[in-house]
């Protein structure tokens, strides 16, 4: 197989997805299933007509997603920190997290609504708790992974217990906290926008209320697919754009991965 | 000449069996000892000891104060390569000790880690990362890391025991060199003879007992050589011992 093989199969899986997208939309013109041109010209109508402005919408999911993301990575950090000195506290904390990793974020949305309303906390709280539970298992997995040498070496140095957490342990797991991250996000990002969905109107209204808008209010299915369009383009921009490059300066660069 | 370690007593077991038993071991500043045994005999138990990483009973007195805990002032060299830090450069590796003892100033730390990347002969290497060395450049800048810090006593756990032979007969007449123009007190594990005549200053013999059995100051004029004076026998009786030792 000749190097480009794979992104050429790719490409050409591409063309042929489009091809028959846009036969099958012309042909059949189903309303839920608009030409490619028409999501395109909607796309970009949704960046310029002030009634739209999808680009607020998602800057608000993104803030949202940011802000529970950050929280609830500094959350996991601590916790698994104190499992790594605690073994009571990890005891209890690895069935936390069993328990918890398990339960879907929008399964606690009713609950979320009557204790603390339909509002920006309901979703951060949402968010955390996607966030929190799978990073914690990545950060603990790799803290009981770190080689013993690199721990005895920091106590020979004479590293404190936080000198070590931050000082070995976190740079030793870097690539596993990393893939917490990633997962994190990827559930935070889900898990935000189907809140969204259910609760329609937040104090401030996200990617997932536009898409909502759009089926219910606006009765615009290529709103719909531009939104989708958009909510792919961010997750390609990410894994791409963020986290390939901090992999790259980072654990990559330390050769502590392939 | 001042007394740095004074070792009485030292007993170490674990439930089903002892490992070291009543060891007395007294070192002294600026002594280059070298320790030799089976596998198995304890020495690096022993070291691990004196390094504060095990409990043990008797006493381990370092410039009089007891050990109970690892402490930089000991410091210890690994055998295993993947002792530095991989998301460290050589350099920071290097300076990274004496930054957690509360040495801040950039310049100074530059300077420390420069000279020492200069006396193990890795000039240049300063901006690498350990993936990018070989294992005997990795060892070197464990060994630079434990010089730059000065501590009171380095503990060498057969530092050169996976290189080839060649890497290894360089790293030995280097850090032969470097120590005896530097104030450094060392222990050094290793159950290599030829080794253990051309760095130590004073050479041991530990049985399976974990008891030292042989004792004696290394007389062999510098730089150590199998034709030097004196080589032969002393080779003897240690490889004789060592062998009654093994079976």
């Amino acid at each position: 197989m000749k190097k480009h093989t794979p992104l050429l199969a790719q490409l050409l899986f591409v063309v042929l997805c489009v091809v028959f997208w846009q036969w099958y939309a012309n042909t059949r013109g189903i309303m839920g299933f608009p030409p490619l041109d028409q999501i395109f010209q909607k796309l970009l109508d949704c960046f310029t007509n002030p009634q739209r402005q999808i680009l607020l919408y998602l800057g608000n999911s993104l803030l949202s997603v940011l802000k529970g993301l950050s929280i609830g990575a500094l959350l996991a950090l601590l916790l698994s920190a104190i499992c790594a000195v605690s073994r009571v506290f990890s005891a209890v904390y690895t069935l936390v997290v069993s328990v918890f990793d398990l339960l879907p974020g929008v399964a606690l949305l009713p609950i979320l609504m009557i204790t603390v309303g339909a509002n920006d906390t309901a979703i951060l709280i949402l968010v955390i708790h996607s966030v929190v539970w799978p990073m914690s298992r990545s950060i603990m997995d790799g803290f009981k992974a770190t080689p013993a040498i690199y721990v005895e070496s920091g106590k020979n140095m004479g590293l404190g217990v936080a000198g070590l957490i931050f000082g070995v342990y976190v740079p030793a797991t870097f690539a596993s906290i990393l893939s917490g991250i990633k997962v994190g996000w990827a559930r935070a990002w889900r898990g935000l926008i189907s809140a969204e969905m259910i609760f329609g109107a937040a104090q401030s209204a996200g990617i997932g209320v536009f898409i909502n808008n759009a089926r219910t209010v606006w009765i615009d299915y290529p709103s719909v697919y531009a939104a989708i369009v958009l909510i792919i383009l961010v997750g390609v921009a990410v894994e791409y754009g963020v986290f390939q490059v901090i992999e790259r300066h980072t654990v990559r660069k330390w050769g502590m991965i392939r | 000449m001042k007394e740095l370690l004074k070792i009485r007593d030292l007993t170490k077991g674990y439930t089903d069996r002892s490992i070291l038993e009543k060891l007395d071991l007294t070192v002294y500043e600026n002594e280059f000892i070298c320790i030799l045994g089976p596998s198995g005999c304890g020495k690096s138990t022993l070291l691990r000891c004196i390094a504060g990483f095990e409990d043990y009973t008797g006493s381990i007195l370092c410039n009089g104060k007891p050990v109970t805990a690892p402490a930089p002032q000991r410091m210890m060299v690994f055998q295993d390569y993947n002792q530095l830090f991989p998301w460290k450069t050589v350099e920071q590796n290097i300076q990274y000790p004496l930054k957690v003892n509360g040495l801040r100033d950039k310049e100074k730390l530059r300077q420390i880690s420069d000279e020492y990347v200069h006396k193990v002969g890795l000039d240049g290497y300063q901006r690498y990362y350990p993936h990018e060395l070989s294992g005997g450049m990795k060892q070197r800048v464990a060994i630079a890391k434990a010089l730059a810090f000065k501590p009171e006593l380095i503990l060498m756990d057969e530092p050169f025991a996976a290189l080839d032979a060649i890497t290894r007969n360089s790293l030995q007449q280097e850090l032969a060199d470097i120590s005896a123009n530097e104030n450094v007190t060392v222990i050094f594990i290793t159950h290599n003879i030829q080794e253990a005549l051309t760095l130590g200053t004073r050479v041991l013999l530990m049985n399976k007992q974990g008891k030292i059995v042989i004792d004696e100051e290394n007389t062999i004029p510098k730089p150590v050589k199998p034709s030097s004076p004196g080589y032969g026998a002393m080779w003897d009786r240690f490889s004789r011992g060592l062998a009654q030792e093994s079976n």
